[in-house]
């Protein structure tokens, strides 16, 4: 599991994680993730690349948005693959934390 | 369950993260090879690892309780993974020595749709019975069986 940190603009963070958030995934990256995102306000999880998901994967996700959250932000998780949206979405994650695409006006969702 | 004569693959390991991270590889090559489409692979996978998570996260302390001195040495779970495919449907049996355990019985966690007020974690057990068709469960011989049907 790789994760790679962009700042894209003024307090705007872009994470992208590539890999499958599996059990192993998970664990592994839970850490360096809550890390990079404690002192964020505006997160995008960009999840193009990662092919799979697990409940341990949604907790790191949304562990993360309530992070944010703290700091008066917010997470949003950016073009999840159908498999990886679909589970999300069976799970309520959206109701937590928006599912956007790459043609959202991110600006407009935080509020920028 | 359905009345059917698959063809079987089976694979023993031990619950380590180690092993399970070789078993979940192993299990995605050998569905793909099956030619399973590429959805019912995620989602026997998501179930397959749901429980093999439970089983590492939870199953195996009980032998230390038993022990009853508080001990922390962790106890490793003796896990078996059966697949089987027939012409319209996949199985998968998760035979493992942990403790008894049945997801059957396990309340499916309310949804919170507050973010401030919301526990993270806790949907496997959702996601596994919405992916699967069909769940069993039964303890015998100090064994927890669970068996997953997918229709293909």
């Amino acid at each position: 599991m790789l994760m790679t940190v962009q700042e894209i603009e003024d307090q705007v963070t872009k994470i992208i994680l590539s890999g499958k958030l599996d059990i192993n995934g998970s664990l592994e990256i839970d850490k360096d993730f809550m890390d990079t995102i404690k002192s964020k306000k505006y997160v995008i999880v960009d999840m193009a690349e990662v092919s799979f998901i697990m409940s341990l994967g949604m907790r790191t996700l949304v562990s993360g948005a309530k992070e944010v959250a703290k700091n008066g932000g917010k997470l949003v998780i950016c073009n999840p693959q159908s498999n990886v949206e679909d589970a999300l979405r069976e799970s309520s994650i959206d109701t937590l934390l928006p599912i956007v695409d790459s043609n959202t006006d991110l600006k407009k969702l935080f509020g920028l | 369950m359905a009345n059917v004569d698959p063809k079987a693959y089976e694979r023993s390991f031990f619950s380590s993260l180690e092993d399970i991270a070789l078993i979940c590889d192993w299990l995605e090559k050998l569905l793909t090879e099956l030619s399973i489409s590429s959805t019912k692979v995620f989602h026997s996978q998501l179930c397959v690892q749901e429980i093999l998570s439970n089983i590492y996260e939870y199953g195996c302390p009980y032998y230390e309780d038993n022990q009853g001195q508080g001990s922390t040495t962790s106890h490793v779970c003796k896990i078996t993974l059966t697949v089987k495919l027939s012409s319209d449907r996949l199985i998968i049996v998760i035979v493992d020595d942990s403790r008894p355990y049945n997801l059957l019985e396990t309340k499916i966690k309310l949804i919170d749709k507050k973010l401030e007020t919301a526990v993270p974690g806790g949907h496997g057990i959702r996601l596994i019975k919405k992916y699967a068709d069909n769940i069993n469960y039964c303890y015998k011989n100090n064994e927890n069986q669970i068996t997953l049907e997918f229709i293909l």
